[in-house]
Parts: C-alpha cells; sequence; structure tokens
C-alpha cells in the first residue's frame, strides 16, 4: 500500500467524521426530553429560575444550528465540552473509561479466536463427524443465546456455586492498582506484582467469555467453511499428492488462505465489540466507555453522547483500515 | 514447540488464577453495592441520590438527620433562633478536616456562600442551592457563630442545613488548592471516612478518618468510625448485585427488586431489610378535561382499584398504601378515608357522571413499570373506564404533562419523592394551582391557602394541622388515584452489625461494623 492510497483514506475520513456529528447531532436534538428537567427530576426545592440558569449554563439557550457550530469548532481544537451530568470535560470522563472497554474487547477477541479457529478447523477437517455436528449446534446456540442471560447463568454458575471466579468488577475491592497505561493487565506487570496481575485476569475471564461468545460462534463457522473450501483447492491436493504432512498441508497452506475471509470479519466485528459491550460492562459493572454511553443518552447529555458516537465511528473506520492493510499483508494477490 | 510452550504456558496462568483464592479481605472492611456511580464528589454539585448517600460518610453538616431525629447537631455546639428569619449556629472548635487542617468560621462562611450565591461555583450557581432553604446572607458573628438571616420563616431550616440538605462543610483552602473543578474527584471533609480512591465507573473506597471529633452526640456510639475501609461498588445489574452479595463479595446491597428477595432470603448467606421510601405513586387523572373534570370520574377510578391486590401480589407486599399523597413517616402524615376497591360504586358513579357506557381513555407511563399500569388499566376497564396503556420514555412523558399551556393528555402513572419527608417537598410542587409537580391541573382556592400558610409557618402544631386539613380536602376531591409508598429494599449479609436502611437512602456507616 503506498503513501498516497493512505492520505486518500485519512481524506476520506473527514466527510465521513463530519457527517456522523451531524446525525448525532441532529438525533439527540430531535429525541425529546430537557437534561435539565431529567438532571432535576422530580426532586423538590427547585425553582423555574434556577432551571433557567442550569439551561444557560449548558448552553440550551443558544439555536440548534449555533450549538452544533461551536461543537465542531470546539471539537477541532480537541474540546469536546463539559459533560452535563459530570460537569467535568467529556474528554477527561472518555479517557478515563475507554483502556477497561478495550481491553475487555481485545481479551473477547482472543477468547473468540482461541474457540473458534481450533473448532473450524477441526469441524472442516472432519466435516460431517460428531464433532463437527456439535460445533455447528454449539455455534447456532452461541449466536442465539444472549449476551444478558449468557453472562447472569455464567456468574450464577462459576461465581455463586463454584465460587471460582469473581461476580463482577475489574479488581478485587482491597487491591489498586497504580494507574499508569490504565490497561490493567499491563499496569499491572508494571507494577511487578504478578498476583495482580492474575486477579484482573481472574475478573476479565467472565466478561470475555460472555462478549466474546457470539464472535466465537460467527467465526467457528466462517472458519469452518473457508476452510471447506481451500481444502478442496488444487493446490491443497497437489501439496497432499507431493508427499507434505497432512497437518502441515492443513496450517499451512489451507488455514492461511482461508484466514482471508476470517480476518475481515474480525476486523470488521471488532469495531461492533468495542461499542457492543454495553450489555456486557453492565452486567459485569465493567468500568468501559458503553455504560458511559447508555447513562449519556438516557439523561440526554448531549457533548458526551456526541463525542462518544464519533470516537466509536473513529474506531470503525480505523478497524476498516486494519482490515484492508492485513488484507493486502495475507494475501499476496490483492494490491491496494 | 513454541506454540505449544506457549499454550501450555496460558493454560498455567488460567488454572491458577482460577484456583487462586479471591484476595481475602480484612475483617473490618465492608463493600457496598451500588447501582450507579456518583456524578461527582463534590457537595455543591451534583443532585444526585448516589453521591449523595455517599458523600454523607466524607463531610458532616451543621446538622445530622437520622429517623426519628430530625434535627441532630453534628458541626453545632450552639443554635438559637433570634427571631422566625434569623439564627445563630455556633460551630465547634475541635473538629478536624482528613488534611489536618482545623475547621474554622472562614471555612463555614465558604462552604455557605459556594453554595448559596450565584456562580459561586466556577463561575455558575450550586445545584444544590434550592435545597439549602431560603438564606438570604450569612454574617460571621462572634468567634464561632455565623448569623443565619432569611427571607420567609423556614420551619425545616436545620433539616436544610444537613448532608441531605444542601450544606457540607468544605476546606476553603484545599478547595482553592484544588482549583477549578478539582473538588469532583477529591474530597476533604469533617466527615468519619476519608476518601482513598474513586475508580469512575467501579469503585470508590473510603477509610477511617481517626481524628474524626465522634458526630453527634447521639444515638451513641460516639467517636471514629468501627470499620476500617468502606467500597462502594457500583454494580448496574440487580442479578449481579445480588449474586455479588450472596459470593460474599459485597456486605450491603442496594435497590433490590422484589422479585429477587427469595433469592436472599433462602441464602442463609444474608437477610433482606427494607424500609419505607420517599416516593409516593400515584396515577395523575387530568382534572381539566372530560372524563376526569368530573369529581365521580376520579372517584370512580380510585373505588376501581385493588390496590391491596397489586401490592400483595406484583409488588410482593414490598409497598404501604397511602390515601393521599404523604408517606406515612411524613410530617404531618395523618389517617385519611380510604377509597375502597367497590367496582359496583364505581359503575354508579360511573353512570351518575353520564358515562353509563362507559369512556375511552389513555395511561401514560413510564417503561419500568408498564406492568402496574397494565393490571391498572384492566381493572378500570373493568368498570368501564377503558383505558389503554401507552408507554413512554421518562424523559419524554414528563415534560408533555408538565406543560400547563397544554393538558391534552388522559391519566399518567407517576410519582413523586420528598426525601426529607417534609410536606414542603412535595405538597406545594404537587397541588398548589399551576406549581411545578402539579400535572393534574388540580386546583383549589382552600388547599393553595392552606398550604402556603404552612410552608412557612414555624409553629410546628399549627403547621402539621394546615397540612393535614389541605390532605383532607386532596383525599376528597381525588386528583389523583392514591396508590402507595413502596419500600426500599436492601439485602444485608449476616456479618453486618449496627446498620439500617433510612427513609432518605442515605447510607450512613460511622456506625457499622462487621462480625469477625
Amino acid at each position: 500500500m503506498n503513501l498516497r492510497t493512505v492520505l486518500e483514506r485519512l481524506l476520506q475520513l473527514i466527510p465521513v467524521l463530519l457527517g456522523v456529528a451531524l446525525v448525532v447531532f441532529l438525533m439527540m436534538a430531535l429525541t425529546p426530553g430537557d437534561p435539565v428537567e431529567i438532571m432535576v427530576g422530580s426532586d423538590d426545592n427547585v425553582t423555574p429560575e434556577q432551571i433557567e440558569t442550569m439551561r444557560r449554563d449548558l448552553g440550551l439557550h443558544l439555536p440548534l444550528h449555533e450549538r452544533f457550530f461551536q461543537f465542531v469548532l470546539s471539537a477541532l481544537r480537541g474540546d469536546f465540552g463539559l459533560s452535563f451530568y459530570h460537569r467535568r470535560p467529556v474528554f477527561d470522563v472518555l479517557v478515563e473509561r475507554l483502556p477497561a472497554t478495550i481491553e475487555l474487547s481485545i481479551a473477547a477477541l482472543f477468547v473468540a479466536l482461541a474457540i473458534a479457529i481450533p473448532c473450524g478447523v477441526i469441524a472442516a477437517v472432519k466435516r460431517g463427524s460428531i464433532f463437527d455436528k456439535l460445533a455447528t449446534t454449539a455455534a447456532v446456540a452461541g449466536v442465539a443465546v444472549p449476551n444478558f442471560w449468557l453472562g447472569i447463568m455464567l456468574i450464577m454458575f462459576f461465581a455463586v456455586q463454584l465460587g471460582w471466579l469473581p461476580v463482577s468488577g475489574q479488581t478485587p475491592t482491597t487491591l489498586n492498582i497504580p494507574h499508569v497505561t490504565g490497561f490493567l493487565l499491563i499496569d499491572s506487570l508494571l507494577w511487578g506484582r504478578p498476583d495482580a496481575f492474575l486477579a484482573v485476569l481472574r475478573h476479565l475471564a467472565l466478561p470475555a467469555l460472555t462478549l466474546g461468545a457470539a464472535l466465537s460462534a460467527l467465526l467457528m463457522r466462517v472458519t469452518r467453511s473457508a476452510m471447506i473450501e481451500t481444502l478442496q483447492q488444487d493446490y491443497t491436493a497437489f501439496a497432499i499428492a507431493k508427499g507434505l504432512p497432512r497437518r502441515h498441508v492443513i496450517i499451512r497452506h489451507a488455514l492461511r488462505n482461508a484466514m482471508i475471509p476470517v480476518v475481515t470479519v474480525i476486523a470488521l466485528d471488532f469495531g461492533s465489540l468495542l461499542s457492543g459491550s454495553i450489555i456486557t460492562e453492565t452486567i459485569f459493572s465493567w468500568p468501559g466507555v458503553g455504560r458511559v454511553l447508555i447513562e449519556g443518552v438516557t439523561t440526554r447529555n448531549y457533548p458526551l453522547v456526541q463525542t462518544t458516537v464519533l470516537m466509536f465511528a473513529v474506531f470503525y473506520i480505523a478497524a476498516n483500515f486494519i482490515a484492508d492493510m492485513l488484507y493486502v499483508a495475507i494475501n499476496p494477490r490483492v494490491r491496494l | 514447540m513454541s506454540r505449544r510452550l506457549v499454550t501450555s504456558a496460558m493454560l498455567a496462568v488460567l488454572t491458577a488464577g482460577a484456583l487462586m483464592p479471591a484476595i481475602s479481605v480484612h475483617a473490618a472492611d465492608l463493600a457496598i453495592g451500588v447501582a450507579a456511580d456518583p456524578v461527582s464528589m463534590d457537595p455543591a454539585n451534583h443532585r444526585d441520590r448516589n453521591a449523595q448517600s455517599l458523600l454523607g460518610n466524607i463531610y458532616d453538616g451543621p446538622f445530622m438527620r437520622l429517623p426519628g431525629a430530625e434535627r441532630l447537631p453534628a458541626l453545632l455546639s450552639g443554635w438559637v433562633e433570634v427571631d422566625p428569619l434569623t439564627y445563630d449556629a455556633t460551630f465547634r472548635t475541635d473538629v478536624k478536616f482528613h488534611s489536618g487542617d482545623t475547621m474554622t468560621m472562614e471555612d463555614v462562611k465558604f462552604t455557605f456562600d459556594r453554595v448559596l450565591n450565584e456562580n459561586a461555583l466556577d463561575g455558575k450557581t450550586s445545584a444544590r442551592k434550592g435545597l439549602a432553604g431560603p438564606i438570604v446572607s450569612t454574617e460571621i458573628v462572634g468567634e464561632n457563630t455565623l448569623r443565619i438571616k432569611l427571607s420567609d420563616p423556614y420551619p425545616t431550616l436545620p433539616a436544610s442545613l444537613s448532608s441531605e440538605g444542601g450544606i457540607q462543610i468544605v476546606n476553603k483552602s484545599f478547595v482553592e488548592a484544588a482549583g477549578p473543578g478539582g473538588l469532583a474527584t477529591t474530597a476533604d471533609g469533617t466527615g468519619p471516612f476519608k476518601l482513598v480512591s474513586w475508580s469512575p465507573g467501579e469503585r470508590v473506597v473510603l477509610e477511617k478518618f481517626a481524628d474524626y471529633y465522634g458526630g453527634p452526640a447521639e444515638p451513641p456510639p460516639v467517636g471514629p468510625a468501627r470499620l476500617d475501609t468502606v467500597t462502594f461498588r457500583t454494580i448496574p445489574d440487580t442479578s449481579a448485585r445480588v449474586a455479588a452479595l450472596l459470593a460474599g463479595e459485597i456486605d450491603i446491597a442496594t435497590e433490590i427488586p422484589p422479585f429477587l428477595r427469595p433469592q436472599i432470603e433462602q441464602s442463609g448467606i444474608a437477610d433482606v431489610v427494607s424500609v419505607n421510601g420517599t416516593r409516593t405513586f400515584f396515577v395523575t387523572l387530568n382534572n381539566t378535561k372530560p372524563p376526569f373534570n368530573d369529581i365521580r370520574v376520579r372517584q370512580a377510578a380510585n373505588h376501581a382499584i385493588d390496590r391491596a391486590l397489586i401490592v400483595d401480589k406484583v409488588l410482593e407486599g414490598t409497598a404501604s398504601l397511602v390515601n393521599g399523597i404523604l408517606s406515612a413517616d411524613s410530617f404531618a402524615a395523618s389517617e385519611l378515608p380510604a377509597y375502597a376497591f367497590d367496582p359496583e360504586l364505581s359503575k354508579k358513579l360511573l353512570a351518575e357522571a353520564g358515562f353509563a357506557n362507559g369512556v375511552d381513555v389513555v395511561l401514560d407511563v413510564q417503561g419500568p413499570f408498564k406492568d402496574i399500569a397494565e393490571v391498572i388499566a384492566t381493572q378500570l376497564t373493568e368498570v368501564g373506564i377503558r383505558a389503554t396503556v401507552q408507554v413512554w420514555e421518562g424523559s419524554v412523558i414528563t415534560p408533555i404533562w408538565a406543560d400547563k399551556t397544554k393538558r391534552e393528555r388522559d391519566m399518567y402513572f407517576g410519582s413523586w419523592g420528598s426525601a426529607g419527608l417534609d410536606p414542603n417537598g412535595i405538597f406545594p410542587p404537587m397541588m398548589r394551582t399551576d406549581d411545578r409537580g402539579n400535572y393534574s391541573g388540580f386546583t383549589n382556592a382552600d388547599v393553595d391557602r392552606l398550604v402556603t400558610a404552612a410552608m412557612y409557618n414555624s409553629n410546628s402544631e399549627e403547621r402539621a394541622k394546615q397540612f393535614q386539613e389541605a390532605e383532607a380536602i386532596v383525599n376528597k376531591e381525588a386528583p389523583l388515584i392514591f396508590l402507595w409508598v413502596p419500600q426500599d429494599i436492601y439485602g444485608v449479609s449476616k456479618r453486618v452489625k449496627d446498620w439500617q436502611p433510612i427513609p432518605s437512602s442515605m447510607i450512613y456507616m460511622h456506625r457499622a461494623t462487621v462480625a469477625e
């Protein structure tokens, strides 16, 4: 991929982000509900004058187009405004929460890959066997079972009944890992405390499994069908005829080629892992961005929602970009 | 082979992780599972139940409120009513902040100004100004006394000068050093616990403050907190919160829905403890248009609902019926005649009002209360008030009902909270003509007169009578379908001692302890 393509891609970002900003802004503005009324709620002792003052403080007295331009102009300067509810800069609120979401998404991806690739390959190689049937059925179940149900069931079994793993949270209550990167697996290692690393890993296990389950089912099916296709190709037959060991053929020749659609699915789905962790974060009280977004929507926290959605848009675009690059790396036939 | 090595290493780590016991908790550590994060640590800059119930442990106010004791002096050593518009508050001299600084009158005055003055909070006005009462000015008189002047007599002023109200004393030099917004994430109070850390979305850790002045002289024990640490953990999902309680990860779980009670009760690990809440539920009837502008239809609606059945079957017995708008625990609460469940009487009243063939109406409700609204709609339909339930998002439907220029809807299942359990918080807004929470459009000159007089009456006996007289009128006029006050339900581990939930939902841990 040459520099020009990269630059072109980056330039394409501008209209996309502007479009996303406009759509989100309009959607929030058109959704009925006044942030100040929600903040005050049906609470005692608030005068109409105080409500007016609060509206003014939040800039809600300005006309819609002025609010939009103000948002875009300040965003260009890196100022995403104050979160209405927290009364702190939106950027600070998000930066605090982002590492937890990324860490969970990556862990979920690892879980998904660890289950999907071996199962997919074995199911394809032993096509029609009991294992294949079981794996395919499990994949259907994996896609069909809702996240929140799976999460609660895993908690009840592994945390409450067996007591092996913690119910929720990111670390044990008594453990305060010094924040360096915000990624607790890394921070606990930097801290030089393997016990803290293990504790973080234990907390990560159930949420990662819950979030990764659906993706692993999808990836398993993609891997299986891609493998079946490559196993039928002439070059596979030729490699076997050449006398190469069967395992070598499956992994080096068939799997490598079968990975092309798999990588595409992963890259596209990683964006949805990040943004789709909302339910998992709620069940496992995981301090990520998804939960902030939900709170933001229900309280009409305009700056927070706009910025979060913009950020997710950037992630999606970045994931697509990376997918394209990986595509080239894996498949030398493609040139961008 | 290197791949095999990596795989085995990963497996080993995972197995070790699974088998390693959870890092054990210290005997005097206690954890509380709450549904949401506090929005801020700044006691002057929020209107948030979660922040309020937490910050009461870090910051003390002049007064403290506990059930049965409305005005316990906390940071005060003296309180004198000079006249109904002037009070002298004398502060203790032996109070230390967590930072080690001694509390001075400068800090006290600074705190009042921060809450009461316009634009005093980094250019903005404190969201808690309205809770502090009609204070027009404060002035330091004498060595340790603050003179408070009011615009109107305000009988519940002591309650307002508490953690539930607007005033929690902050350290002036600490606030100034923290800079704009600095107090949102840091704290230096005079309360029994100091803030150790806040991991947003996950937990807030508090630690015993050894130099605590001891808190109110009553009830005992007086002195530093008995727990070493208290952790407020945010666990938004109710099932997960109960699971954490049963797994021993937390000791107190707040906001338990009725259907999860049996799971806790049968566990043998924790008990269910409940307390009447501060929120009154009702169905608002639009008094300004047919059919509910006719008192007979409103009474018919009240007689049509089998409230006891709903409380028993839907709320699993976790609510107390009310026949007006005040909770039984509120100041001035009184016995009022109940509208008995009597469908025949309802039909008769409807026929008298000219609706012998029934009438079609829409019952608005917010998503979480859809089930209850459907039961109510069914019961109304049986007597001829054919109600269709329409489900809304709260932030959409509430402004529609709050708009006094329109008043086009029929019925709205809703509630009003009165955290102070004083009628001032619920009666004037809901029942005075065109007041802020008067969604029904109810108007009655006697109620307006009585309520306005009671609001500012410092003679508490007379004040109670005025509210009672007004509520008797409201009961008879039936601008609403009167329903119930739900209980706040907590799951509490058997190792927790000396802790009780209180109606204001404050979670005070000063006196609590845990069994060894």
